[in-house]
Formats: C-alpha cells, sequence, structure tokens
C-alpha cells in the first residue's frame, strides 16, 4: 500500500493552481501556528491576575513599559469622549489613573488613533488626530521616584517658532529612534497652517527628546499627505516612515545630514497600527496585503502572494474593509506576526487576524485567527517585573523641631530627626506630618528621602507658624514597605512595636511683629479708631493684639487668624478717654501656643497729629511769622493759633486758619497782629508767646510745641486818626471830574512812623478791590495826598502806617460811600 | 508554540460595547476570554496520480503530539465532493462520506507529550432507508481532508506533526474529468 506522506508546516497558499500546490499547504488553517515543520494550536486569551481597568469602553493603546515594568492603558470612554491614562503596576498589583489626557471635541474622529513610545523613561503618547484644531496636546508620563505611586502626565511644549513662548506641541504620532524622538504631523505654533504639516517628520536633540530644535524637520513626499506611522528598519536601525501609498527612509547620521529617501512609490500602510518589527525587518500591512521593508535599498516585498487575498476568504472569514483601526505585533518568542482587523465602528465580532510564522527561512507562513471579542489594540509586554525584597528598615528618636521661616515668609521649616534601624541601605524614608489634633485624615505625605546612615534629618516645608505638629516616618523600598507600616494615608493605622519609636510631637515658632504705627483717626461721627500696623516675617502666622490705657494692665482686644495681611488692626477706641494715650503690643498666637512680644507702641486717644511750629527770624520782626511741618495733615479743617503773654499760662486763641489745599510740604502763618486777637495795645510793641492746635470738627491734636517771645504791633486805626476830612472835600461822583487830588491830613503820635500807604480800593463786581497802588506824596509824608481816578460808584482807602522797617503797624480803611465816610469799612 | 519560559507576553485591550474593557495576555489555553476556539486544518488537494488517472485513498494517517484532550473530525473531499453532501444514487438510497471522528485523551498537567499515530479510515457508504447497506474508500483524482475540533478543547499542547494518506492506484484514464459536485 502505497503511502503519500503530506509534508506539514507550511501555511496558507491561495493563489497557485493545481499543478503548483500539494497538501503541504492549506486552503483554510485557524488558530493554527506554523511552527517549523508543525502545525501547532495558537496560544488563546486569559485574564492577567492583575487589577481590571475602572472606567472606560475602550482600551485603545496597550504600552509595555520596559524601564518600570508596568503596563499603561490609554482608555477611552465613548459616552465623554475623554481619554485617559491607567497604571497597571505588576507589584501589588495596583491599577492607578495617572490622569485625564483629554476630551476630544465633538468633531474629533472617534474612536481616536493614537500613538505612544517609551524613551528615557518616559512613555510619550499622541493623538492621530487629522484636523489640527481637534488634535490634543502630546503629553509625556513620568513615573514616581517611588513604585509604588503613580507617575505624572505632562504636556509636552516647545517654542518652535522661537517666539520667546512656549505652546503646546501636537504630534500625530511619536516615535522612539535610538537617542531621537521623532514627532510627526507638526511644525511649529504660529498659525493653524505652520501647526498641520501632516507630510513632516521632526527630530529631537539626541540624547534630549525633550528639547526640538525649531529648525530640525523634514517633509517626507508631498506635506500635505498624511504620514501614518514610523519604524525602524535594517541591521542599522534605519527609521522608516510610512504613508498611505508609499514608503520612505530617513537617511544620514545627524540633523546635519538627514534626508528623506523614497523606498517604494507604489505601496504604503493601510492602519497607523498595522505594521511590526520583525526580526530587523518592518512588516506592514498594505492596502493589497502584508509587505516588507529590510531597510535595504530596494522596494517593500510582497508577502501577500500566499494569502490568495484576490479570491474570496474562506467561508466564514473576511477581513474587514476599514483597515486604519488595525493592529499587529510580533512575538519573538513564537516568531510570529499577527495582523488583527476590529471592527472599532460596528463593534461587532470576532476580531479576524491574519497570522504569519517568521520561524522558517522561507517566507511567512500564514495561517487565519478569530476570537469572539473586539480586540482594539496589543503590544508585547512585559511580565518580569519582580517584587522587591522585603523592607525591614524602622526609624526611631524621631524628632521635630522649628528650622525657621521658608524663604518666601509663607510658611515655616522644621527639621525632622531620625534614628535608622536595620536598614540595608537602599531604602526611601517617607516622612509623614499633620497638625496636631486634625485626626487620621490630617496626615499627608511631606517629603521622601533617600536613607543614608545611622542617623539623619531632613527639613520638611510649608507647614504653619506657631502650630504643633505630629509626624511619623516608614520606609519603603519598590513598592515594599516593612510590615505593620501599610496604610500609605493615615500613619495611626501602623501597627508593630517600631511604630510608637517612629513618631514623635513638635511646635513650630513664629517670628517677633514689630509694631510700626498707631493711628488714630474719626470714622464716623459717633466712632473713633486707631489703625495698628506692623511688620511679622511669618506672614501667615495667626496674631493676638493687646492694649493697655494710660499704662494701665494689658488686656487682648483682637486675634487675626493667618494669613494676616496686610497686618493692621483697627481698634475702636470710641469707648476710651479723648486724650487718653493707648498703647499696644502683638504677638503670634495659636491657641496655647504664643511667640514673643513685639515692640509697644501707643498713640493719643484723639487727633494724634502735632505740628511742630518753626518761628522766622529777621525779616519782618513785626510780622510773627512762622512755618510748619505738615506731618499726615489730611483731614485736619483748621489750625488754630493761641498766644500766651509768658508762653506757659493764659492761654488764648489768637487766630484760626483754614486747610489749603493743597497742603504744601510746609505751611506758613503769618498772624495778622489784630489787636483784639492777641490783646495788643495800640501803638506798643508787645512780646508774645505762640503755640498751635490742628483741629478737626471736635477732634484736636496735641498741642504743639511753644514758640516765641515775638514782638507784636497791633494792626490799630492809627490813634487820633487821620484829621477829619470834611465832606467838602470828598468827591462827588456825579460831579467829580476823573481825576481828584484828596487830601489825607493825619496827626502821627509815633515819630517812627514815616508815613502812609494808600490803597484805593474800588468797587467791582467782586466786591472792594485793591486798585493800582498809590506813590506816595513824599513832599509831605504826613500830609499825604492822593491823586484818585475815579470809576465806579465806591471807593474806600486803605491807609497803611509805615514803620522804619516798612512793617505794616495798623491799617485804617475810610470808605466812600455814597458821599459818606465810614471808618472802617463796613 | 514555545514553551520557554518569557519575560514578554503578547496583551490585548477591548473595546467594550457594554461594559469596562478588559485586558488579556496570550496564554496557554485553547480559550478567548474563556470562549473555546476550535481548530481547523484543511489542506490543498493531493493528486497522487496525476490528472489523468485514478486512486483510492484508503485512509490518512496521522501523527499528532498532545497534552490537551479534544474530539477532532476528519472530513474526506475527493474530487470536490464535500462530506457535508449526500448523493441520491436511487430511490432511498443516498451516497455520503463518512465522518471520521478520534478522540484524544487529556494529557495530566506536567505530563509529557504524548505522540500519536492515528489511522483515519476514508470512506463513503451507501445508505438505503437509514441504514448503511455499502461501504468502500473513497476514489477519485484530487483528495484534501479538513480535521477540526468539534468541542471545546482541553488544557495543554496540540501539534499536527505528521500526515499521510494511504493511497491505492487504480487506473489511468484519458478522462481528466469525474463526477463532480462543487463543494
Amino acid at each position: 500500500m502505497p503511502v503519500v506522506p503530506l509534508a506539514i508546516g507550511r501555511g496558507l497558499q491561495r493563489s497557485d493552481g493545481l499543478g503548483a500546490i500539494g497538501p503541504d499547504t492549506a486552503r483554510d488553517v485557524r488558530h493554527l501556528i506554523v511552527s517549523g515543520s508543525v502545525l501547532v494550536l495558537r496560544r488563546g486569551l486569559s485574564l492577567t491576575p492583575w487589577p481590571a481597568v475602572p472606567w472606560g469602553t475602550d482600551i485603545l493603546l496597550t504600552v509595555g513599559f520596559e524601564y518600570k515594568k508596568d503596563l499603561l492603558h490609554v482608555v477611552y470612554d465613548r459616552s465623554t469622549r475623554e481619554l485617559r491614562i491607567y497604571r497597571i503596576n505588576p507589584v501589588g498589583p495596583t491599577v492607578q489613573n495617572a490622569g485625564t489626557w483629554g476630551t476630544l471635541g465633538v468633531n474629533a474622529k472617534q474612536p481616536p488613533i493614537l500613538h505612544a513610545t517609551e524613551s528615557f523613561g518616559r512613555v510619550f503618547f499622541a493623538h492621530d488626530e487629522p484636523s489640527i484644531t481637534q488634535r490634543l496636546a502630546t503629553i509625556y508620563y513620568t513615573p514616581d521616584a517611588l513604585d509604588a505611586n503613580v507617575g505624572t502626565l505632562t504636556t509636552w511644549q516647545a517654542d518652535l517658532d522661537q517666539s520667546g513662548a512656549a505652546a503646546d506641541v501636537k504630534f500625530a504620532g511619536v516615535y522612539a529612534w535610538r537617542e531621537y524622538m521623532l514627532g510627526w504631523g507638526y511644525n511649529n505654533e504660529t498659525s493653524t497652517a505652520t501647526q498641520d504639516e501632516p507630510g513632516t517628520l521632526r527630530v529631537s536633540t539626541p540624547g534630549d527628546v525633550l528639547d526640538l530644535p525649531p529648525d530640525d524637520w523634514i517633509p517626507f513626499g508631498v506635506r500635505q499627505d498624511r504620514i501614518l506611522a514610523v519604524a525602524a528598519a535594517g541591521p542599522e536601525s534605519q527609521p522608516v516612515i510610512l504613508k498611505g501609498s508609499e514608503v520612505y527612509t530617513l537617511e544620514g547620521r545627524d540633523s546635519y545630514t538627514f534626508v528623506p529617501i523614497l523606498r517604494d512609490p507604489l505601496h504604503g500602510i493601510a492602519g497607523a497600527h498595522l505594521w511590526a518589527r520583525a526580526d530587523g525587518n518592518v512588516v506592514f500591512w498594505s492596502n493589497s496585503g502584508p509587505r516588507l521593508y529590510g531597510g535595504d535599498e530596494g522596494p517593500t516585498v510582497d508577502l501577500e502572494y500566499a494569502l490568495g487575498l484576490h479570491f474570496p476568504d474562506p467561508a466564514g472569514f473576511e477581513i474587514p474593509s476599514n483597515l486604519e483601526y488595525g493592529w499587529a505585533y510580533f512575538d519573538e518568542l513564537d516568531r510570529l506576526v499577527e495582523f488583527g482587523f476590529p471592527d472599532m465602528i460596528g463593534r461587532t465580532i470576532p476580531t479576524r487576524s491574519v497570522i504569519g510564522s517568521l520561524r522558517a527561512s522561507e517566507p511567512p507562513q500564514w495561517t487565519y485567527a478569530e476570537r469572539p471579542l473586539v480586540i482594539a489594540c496589543a503590544t508585547i509586554a512585559p511580565l518580569n517585573k519582580t517584587t522587591p525584597p522585603p523592607v525591614n528598615a524602622y526609624a526611631s528618636a524621631v524628632s521635630l523641631a522649628d528650622a525657621g521661616i521658608s524663604a518666601d515668609n509663607a510658611s515655616r521649616k522644621g527639621t525632622v530627626a531620625w534614628t535608622n534601624n536595620t536598614y540595608d541601605g537602599d531604602e526611601f524614608v517617607q516622612i509623614f506630618a499633620r497638625k496636631t489634633g486634625s485626626g487620621g485624615t490630617g496626615w499627608s505625605l511631606r517629603l521622601t528621602v533617600q536613607l543614608s546612615g545611622a542617623t539623619q534629618n531632613a527639613v520638611v516645608s510649608g507647614l504653619d507658624a506657631i502650630t504643633a505638629y505630629d509626624v511619623a516616618l516608614r520606609m519603603v523600598r519598590g513598592g515594599e514597605v516593612k510590615t505593620g507600616y501599610e496604610d500609605s494615608s493615615n500613619p495611626d493605622n501602623w501597627t508593630g512595636a517600631t511604630v510608637a519609636g517612629a513618631k514623635a510631637s513638635g511646635n513650630l515658632s513664629v517670628s517677633t511683629p514689630v509694631i510700626t504705627s498707631t493711628v488714630w483717626s474719626r470714622v464716623s461721627p459717633t466712632a473713633t479708631q486707631i489703625l495698628v500696623t506692623w511688620t511679622l516675617a511669618d506672614l501667615n502666622a495667626p496674631v493676638s493684639i493687646e492694649r493697655r490705657i494710660n499704662a494701665g494692665a494689658y488686656s487682648e482686644v483682637g486675634t487675626l487668624a493667618g494669613p494676616a495681611t496686610p497686618h493692621t488692626f483697627a481698634y475702636d477706641s470710641s469707648a476710651d478717654a479723648v486724650g487718653a494715650t493707648i498703647d499696644f503690643r502683638v504677638r503670634g498666637k495659636n491657641g496655647a501656643l504664643v511667640g514673643t512680644y513685639s515692640n509697644v507702641l501707643g498713640t493719643q486717644n484723639g487727633y494724634g497729629t502735632t505740628i511742630s511750629l518753626q518761628q522766622i527770624v529777621a525779616l519782618e520782626s513785626d510780622l510773627v511769622t512762622f512755618f510748619c511741618d505738615a506731618v499726615d495733615l489730611g483731614g485736619w479743617d483748621r489750625i488754630e493759633v493761641e498766644w500766651s503773654a509768658d508762653g506757659v499760662t493764659g492761654w488764648t486763641l489768637g487766630e484760626t486758619f483754614s486747610n489749603p489745599t493743597p497742603v504744601p510740604a510746609r505751611l506758613r502763618f503769618i498772624l495778622t497782629g489784630v489787636k483784639t486777637n492777641y490783646g495788643l495795645t495800640s501803638g506798643q510793641t508787645t512780646a508774645r508767646h505762640f503755640r498751635a492746635t490742628i483741629k478737626k470738627g471736635s477732634d484736636a491734636s496735641p498741642v504743639s510745641n511753644v514758640i516765641g517771645p515775638r514782638n507784636m504791633y497791633p494792626a490799630d486805626p492809627y490813634p487820633g486818626g487821620f484829621s477829619t476830612v470834611t465832606s467838602s472835600t470828598f468827591p462827588n461822583w456825579a460831579t467829580t471830574p476823573a481825576v481828584y487830588t484828596m487830601p489825607i491830613t493825619a496827626a502821627l503820635p509815633d515819630a517812627a512812623v514815616l508815613g502812609v500807604i494808600v490803597f484805593p480800593r474800588k468797587d467791582s463786581s467782586a466786591g472792594l478791590v485793591h486798585d493800582a497802588v498809590l506813590p506816595i506824596d513824599t513832599t509831605s509824608p504826613l500830609e499825604p495826598q492822593v491823586t484818585i481816578a475815579f470809576s465806579g460808584n465806591r471807593y474806600a482807602f486803605e491807609c497803611w502806617s509805615i514803620s522804619p522797617n516798612y512793617q505794616r503797624v495798623n491799617v485804617i480803611v475810610l470808605s466812600v460811600a455814597g458821599n459818606t465816610l465810614s471808618n472802617p469799612v463796613p | 508554540m514555545s514553551h520557554l519560559p518569557t519575560a514578554k507576553v503578547p496583551v490585548f485591550g477591548e473595546s467594550a460595547p457594554s461594559s469596562t474593557p478588559k485586558y488579556w495576555k496570550a496564554d496557554a489555553v485553547a480559550s478567548d476570554n474563556g470562549i473555546a476556539f476550535l481548530p481547523v486544518w484543511e489542506w490543498q488537494e493531493l493528486v497522487p496520480e496525476g490528472l489523468h488517472a485514478e486512486a483510492a485513498f484508503r485512509a490518512l494517517i496521522l501523527g499528532i503530539g498532545h497534552t490537551i484532550g479534544g474530539t477532532f473530525k476528519v472530513t474526506a473531499r475527493v474530487d470536490g465532493l464535500n462530506a457535508a453532501q449526500a448523493i441520491p444514487i436511487i430511490a432511498s438510497s443516498v451516497l455520503e462520506s463518512v465522518p471520521m471522528l478520534f478522540i484524544l485523551p487529556q494529557q495530566a498537567a506536567e505530563a509529557e507529550l504524548r505522540l500519536t499515530s492515528l489511522v483515519i479510515p476514508l470512506v463513503q457508504r451507501v445508505v438505503r432507508g437509514g441504514l448503511e447497506v455499502a461501504r468502500w474508500y473513497r476514489r477519485g483524482v484530487r483528495c484534501s481532508c479538513k480535521i477540526e475540533a468539534v468541542a471545546a478543547l482541553g488544557t495543554g499542547i496540540l501539534r499536527l506533526e505528521a500526515a499521510a494518506v494511504d493511497v491505492l492506484p487504480l487506473r489511468r484514464s484519458v478522462f481528466t474529468e469525474t463526477a463532480v459536485v462543487n463543494g
């Protein structure tokens, strides 16, 4: 009986005819893969021992994070269009939400196509969205220093248009190639037009993948034709840039020599993830089936022939037409590459795939598979994350002491000191802290430091001044902690004999305030206040304000909880006696904890501003003039000048001066010398002392210094007055000529008086105003005459007696109104 | 598939219409998320004597290495005649291929690979009135077989390592065509 052996070990061969094919090939083979000369059952899918993803509808991308031996999932929720990154830590194991990447706009492609690549300990994610306005920013995941903690997501920013301001980078895809990062689909941030560069590739600085030199970008073919994927092929790991209908390579060694080379002008990739790197070749799925590029100078190689894709698929097996969501991976152990074709739109099952075995030296041997699930992505993930060795180290003799104020003055620092026990030296020390009395929920991890030495200390920042704190320490290594210290949020739950020694309490201090001013003011007709202002280095420290009246006992009048900025307190002095001296002091205070008292600064309960009188020396000795420096005269409405004969007693109000506007830096007051104001005797020079008080309403400042004595001479009507000017000598306004000479005679008993100056004052719409000064008729100084050019119907004359110093001595005013002499001016 | 220890495995993520998505790893199981998959192998046709001759295809000889257990069916297609089709020949009689089943016993975990040879007759029969009245070997110009699992497999390894067909040349003919029913 002849037996015809059948060679097993080849996959599908559906293209050749009866004369070329044989029973060693197959027309249908499913769930088996070619392995050398045999067919073996493919591997199935089973759940991992790791936690499930707790949210979303699609795991669109799974990344095997080699650096940390973790698994990162990019999870999408179709109802909210939100994208999140979840981290699976096989040690624990734990699932952690690293954060939200973003939320897609309603017009964005859904579900989205994403890219991820690992480089220099980070994983980069890009959103392959054709519309630049809908594209999310490119982000990267940075793992935490402690393996137990989830890492952080950061938006990649760069100043690519050299405008001086960095902006979000929006690559459509990223690929880590050697020490470079390659990103495509984005040029610079200036405008939508410059952002959207579908056919452009950017290259980072070698070794610094976050640094994108603005000028390092390469266009591949037509710039509007999108780059879909980037891989690397060949023994020198040459970048392969795959478009929809072309394949390029990036030649060169650095940014000066990089140049695009077209390798295959006829074939491109059918979907962003339909490629795998297998044995140094890039195997990808084109619109005509699988192809291979080996990094050489030739075009891509057809691998489709045996699949017979130009024939109908076996009954019940159909490759979907929507290829853009396809995925691929290379299983190095079984030496197979699998292309999967999920229905991501209708989500129908099964997901069909084509498996190519590369175990033999000949072209891949193809078989089929189908899975009753919608498989959205596939990757190769590390499984060899090991549990770190147990942690035996613990802290003892822990203490907390104040370490001074922080650089920004907003908080204080505390020095935590402790002793390390039974340690290996590669542990980390976690320092937890809480405000004493805040309970289990008050704990928070404040600092993590490398364990170093038998005794150690570390400075914890961000603590509140004048506050009591509890601290607790534990040692960690990788994701492991010492038994009994597992609770990461509440050290109150730690158990074991060593826990008590790993905890301590201490008080933070506070700086000493300095009161800089106490200013009294009236805030309403019935209320006054004293505004206390101080400086305190601890900006946010709570304080207590105390006061005493007239050197009595201090009592607390107010407290301010931190932050107490500005450092002021308005003390209501309405009920306190006017004129009482009120002293203030301030200190930090928080419950039973108190700081050092400030200086004592007080003020009078009343108008506190005092003016200082400064007398003019020489010049007009008969006119008392003094200056004063205005010290916070805002709000005052008058200054009252008092006089005294002896400068001690008998003070009497002399004159009142109103508030000038604006208030000059120095005020000048000229006393008028009115006899009745200053108790003067006509014709006599009398010494007087002066002092002043600022008044506002009924409030008064403290009295100023006393100046004097200065001589005052009364500005009297001249004794004896002028000789009678008869009515006949007065002009008749109706008939008075335009120029009239009016004699003025006077008996001047004081021989020192030299004469008079007549200042005519004529009537005007503004009342009597000074007319031009008339010259002195010196021919008869004691009998002057004035020549007046009349106008108007009323005149008054000021006659000034002149002393040897031309100081005004007295003034009489003669008025002529309707031919009637009156003295003085009514 | 390789059973060398590995640090890396394929991991797959799901698009879930009605629940939170799962993720799986490739594993040495004959199921996907607990749903069994059934392997199929159908080889291209054997023409042992050339298109101008005819032979009797008497048996399929399989060499299988396994630890997995399962039930498999072998169906011969000779000259395009599909085993699912029965050809009426005379009244109340049909000519049909006889599906052959073979069972691989499940081996214990960690057991060594069990190598077995199976001789599976390739026969057809006449059934009259529901009773088999005659059977003989398949005869024709071209022959292919389809081997498929018919129920969920157990756990373990399955390797189709060798196959042969017992062929008896019968005659040479100038006619290259025999009665063919498209299968």
